[in-house]
């Protein structure tokens, strides 16, 4: 029963999980500027972060403060998710709130004489009112000293810009990004790298490896209200600014600011690429106990099945390597084997523990393994490894590689045959544990905070059939009054969410029954019906084709779904309706991994959601998605569709201690109605997938681990 | 402004921004921690066959070729460690903390479960005709797994000499051994391992690179 938020053990502080994360990073000479990109004081330059650098980046002078996301995508392209706001900015408000999104792409490296060159585009999907590009190159003069120039666009070219008349008007005239007060939030391309231009430059220099000196001749004088009036008096172009950086990960940086204004920046940066223990800190597995080894359990003979106390031996050691047996035949030669992995992110690091234990407990006779990985009661595949090449490359250089060259994988086999293992464990669970939530920039309370305790409990009636629920009151908070919004147009599916919280205290955030089963080699099932999220419930049936070996998986789910009282109680309220999609899943070789929603939301609106994610073999994962739908832009409200990132940061890249557990969270629009889809829990692709060729390949380095 | 910079920081990391203003809502940390749980607890075991029995100094005693003293100075690690599995010269040793290491003739091919950077494989093809022949140089290779989960291959270039005959200490006994000296040098590391042998030229004792963290571990018969 994954959920998308996952509980974190008692010693996963976030706190420490934040303060942790950074230790981790290794710079390369890259300082951030305070919109939170590699670069100068507020120019940007060509260099990029390393490849999947992840920075977060407070930059705040007295009027703004701007808070940065930057992901490095690929080796040359990064992209920005920037929370800005600026004070005095429009009469109505006390402090503007504004979004944008930037990214770069840096075209060349440095190679004798010639410089790095990038170019980029800010603000390319909010208001506007950072949107500038840019070329810029950038040249390393020595072991310390770094220069660059570049020719700036829209607010970068607005101090001393020119536009040659030659170029005419159609690259002369700018057309506005934005017009105030519509809904926004649509890409603004049609004004790129047009209007009146300027040049911007400046240099770093690293006096000591934690002091950096920045001087730079900013193009930017676009710092005005929405009437054109300075928001401060912009004194001189020059900038100058130290970074300091006490640890890498860290840097913190003073600046003076077109004389006038003292700016600092705080940046945090990690890189899912450098954890501070690389292969974690996994307790030993059992080493391969070669035949005729003496100290090899008690055989049997293989003209009967194993006897009970054989398979309680065996259980009990996969059981503490945190595998559940849940069967077992051995026939002839061959020991097939179901497992559940409770312990590991990988399975292909299960399947080496299974494996190994295996050697210990199998009679010599038993050449083959047949290792069946089940979840949720499904048996996710099925893999062959032959019992000689594990006692011939445990400890061998390149035996990783051999295994994976000589282990087959296929559907798993069937349940004819197989003898259960009754887990021993309590068909009932149940957990008390405090949650925390932070929710920023809510309207006119930028800054939410509650924390609360949430009790849940699970009874399972077989592997894949269970109860499940939680109940969560809050404690603590500092939320206002939530006021109910209606709507003529569509219905309100999610605009209410702080209405849920106010009232649901205590609520059942979720109570229902799930069944998840095998269809046939390929297809996969669940149903679940109850209350099925905060604001939904119903009934919700899936079924997911994913061949064994296939980077595709197709996958079709249909919900029919009441919305809940207020109270997060038993009761519903009039409005129901049919919602589901069709999806299909895909795993580029490269790392990336792309998903297509297409089907009707809960508002009834039609469309679809396409989304990409960098997925790192580690479980990081950072991604963008955006949702169209047939509800009108003016009709869904500011930001005219839903459209946002997430990032998934696994606990054990932190702790170290292996775990399956992930802090995920989503930068998006939680509270719009348009293309909103339901929440439910379990959904069956993140669940087969981990036992499938792909996802088993890219971790396939922890086998031996 | 009210959002703090430690605050948005710690947004932009764990979790959310929207796209639109005023009425955005970003969930930036929803998550519980278990403090209190009942039912299954299969997944708080510790490896099998690992425990910490075994090293009663009756035991001990009994067979003393079945263990070995492990020593990692780095780590402050000093501790006895028992033979798990042993077969056609390869052998692995638990150590009363729990982290195993492989041995293939006498030569470390891999460790688990260390405070810090694990040996995943090793070879050093040679190895052994080199010391029995008094010297030369063999060519290694050290294989460890990368934050990414993918193997790393190092290779080294290995000088191996006689360094004279010792007295060692063995715990419980005392013995002259012939100790060889071996250096290698790999694109980005240097180490020197140093290896000590009876008369028969079986490794007695030896002190074996492990990574970078963990530097060497020492291994002494009994």
């Amino acid at each position: 029963m994954p959920r998308s938020v996952a509980p974190c053990r008692a010693a996963t502080s976030l706190l420490a999980l934040l303060a942790a994360l950074p230790a981790m990073a290794q710079g390369r000479g890259e300082t951030y500027t305070l919109y939170g990109v590699p670069g100068l004081i507020e120019m940007p330059s060509a260099i990029s972060a390393p490849d999947g650098e992840i920075s977060g980046t407070v930059g705040y002078f007295s009027t703004e403060i701007r808070n940065s996301f930057t992901f490095q995508i690929t080796p040359r392209m990064s992209g920005t998710f920037r929370y800005a706001g600026i004070e005095d900015f429009a009469p109505d408000y006390d402090v503007f709130y504004d979004r944008s999104f930037d990214l770069s792409y840096r075209i060349t490296d440095e190679n004798g004489m010639m410089p790095m060159i990038a170019v980029g585009m800010r603000d390319v999907l909010g208001t506007g009112l950072y949107a500038s590009e840019f070329i810029v190159a950038t040249k390393t003069i020595s072991d310390s000293i770094r220069v660059t120039g570049g020719l700036g666009w829209g607010r970068l070219g607005s101090y001393n810009g020119v536009c040659p008349g030659f170029l005419g008007e159609s690259w002369c005239d700018r057309p506005p990004e934005y017009e105030f007060g519509t809904t926004g939030g649509l890409p603004s391309l049609g004004s790129r790298f047009r209007g009146d231009f300027a040049p911007f430059g400046g240099l770093e220099w690293a006096i000591t490896e934690s002091f950096i000196f920045k001087g730079e001749y900013s193009s930017d004088d676009g710092y005005r209200d929405i009437d054109g009036n300075p928001l401060f008096d912009r004194n001189s172009p020059l900038n100058f600014g130290v970074t300091y950086i006490p640890f890498p990960g860290y840097q913190f940086a003073l600046s003076y600011l077109y004389g006038n204004e003292l700016a600092f920046t705080g940046t945090i940066a990690v890189n899912p690429a450098n954890r501070i223990f690389p292969g974690g800190l996994d307790a030993p597995p059992h080493p391969v106990v070669v035949r005729g080894d003496p100290h090899a359990a008690a055989s049997w003979d293989l003209s009967a099945p194993p006897p009970p106390s054989a398979t309680e031996s065996l259980r009990s050691d996969l059981r503490g390597e945190g595998i559940t047996l849940t069967a077992i035949e051995v026939t002839g030669s061959t020991a097939r084997v179901r497992y559940t992995n409770t312990r590991y992110r990988s399975e292909a690091q299960a399947m080496g523990r299974v494996s190994r234990v295996l050697t210990a407990h199998m009679p010599p006779g038993v050449e083959t393994f047949i290792l069946e990985p089940v979840q949720e009661g499904m048996p996710l595949s099925a893999q062959t490894i032959r019992r000689a090449d594990l006692e011939q490359f445990e400890n061998a250089v390149g035996g990783t590689d051999e295994m994976l060259a000589r282990t087959t994988f296929a559907p798993a086999g069937p349940e004819t045959g197989l003898i259960p293992v009754p887990s021993g464990a309590d068909p009932f669970t149940w957990g008390l544990a405090p949650f925390f939530n932070l929710t920023l920039f809510n309207g006119a309370n930028p800054y939410q905070l509650s924390l609360g305790a949430e009790l849940s409990a699970t009874y399972r009636f077989a592997p894949g059939t269970f109860i499940e629920g939680a109940i969560r009151q809050r404690l603590l908070s500092n939320s206002d009054d939530a006021e109910l919004i209606t709507d003529p147009n569509w219905p309100v599916v999610r605009r209410n969410q702080d209405v849920y919280t106010e009232e649901g205290q205590p609520g059942i955030e979720y109570l229902s029954f799930a069944h998840y089963g095998r269809l046939s080699d390929d297809i996969f099932g669940r149903f679940t019906v109850g209350y099925l999220e905060e604001m939904f419930g119903g009934v919700s049936a899936e079924v997911l084709w994913k061949p064994i070996e296939s980077r595709w998986a197709l996958g079709a789910e249909l919900n029919y779904v009441l919305q809940r009282d207020f109270d997060k109680l038993l009761g519903f309220q009039d409005y129901e309706t049919a919602t589901g999609h069709v999806s299909a899943y895909y795993s580029f070789p490269n790392g990336f991994h792309g998903q297509i929603d297409l089907g009707r939301y809960l508002a009834g609106d039609w469309g679809g959601t396409f989304g990409v994610d960098r997925e790192f073999a580690n479980g990081w994962t950072v991604g963008a998605y955006f949702t169209l739908t047939n509800m009108p832009f003016d009709e869904f409200g500011e930001g005219s569709f839903d459209k946002g990132i997430r990032l998934t940061i696994p606990t054990d890249f932190v702790l170290g201690q292996p775990n399956r557990t992930d802090v995920a969270s989503r930068l998006q629009s939680l509270n719009r109605d348009g293309g909103a889809r339901l929440d439910v829990n379990g959904r069956l692709y993140e669940i087969v997938r981990e036992g499938h060729y792909t996802d088993m390949s890219a971790s396939w380095g922890r086998f031996w681990r | 402004m009210k959002a703090t910079p430690a605050a948005c920081l710690a947004a932009l990391l764990l979790s959310g921004c929207g796209d639109s203003a005023a009425d955005t809502v970003l969930t930036v940390l929803n998550t519980t921690a278990d403090v209190l749980t009942a039912g299954d607890t299969a997944d708080r075991g510790t490896a099998p066959g690992l425990a910490e029995d075994g090293f009663t100094p009756e035991e001990v005693a009994a067979a003393p070729d079945d263990y070995r003293l492990f020593t990692i100075t780095a780590l402050g690690v000093a501790e006895l460690a028992r033979r798990l599995t042993s077969a056609d010269g390869r052998e692995t040793f638990v150590s009363q903390s729990g982290f195993t290491a492989a041995y293939k003739d006498g030569v470390l091919v891999a460790t688990r479960g260390l405070i810090g950077e694990d040996i995943m494989a090793a070879s050093a093809p040679g190895l052994l005709d080199t010391l029995a022949s008094g010297g030369g140089t063999i060519t290694r290779a050290i294989e460890t797994l990368d934050s990414l989960n993918q193997i790393q291959t190092a290779t080294f270039t290995c000088t191996i000499a006689p360094a004279g005959t010792e007295t060692i200490n063995l715990g419980i006994r005392s013995v002259s051994a012939a100790r060889f000296d071996e250096n290698c040098r790999g694109t980005a590391l240097i180490f020197d391992n140093i290896y000590w042998l009876d008369d028969q030229g079986a490794i007695l004792a030896s002190r074996q690179y492990v990574s970078p963290t963990v530097a060497y571990l020492r291994s002494n018969r009994l």
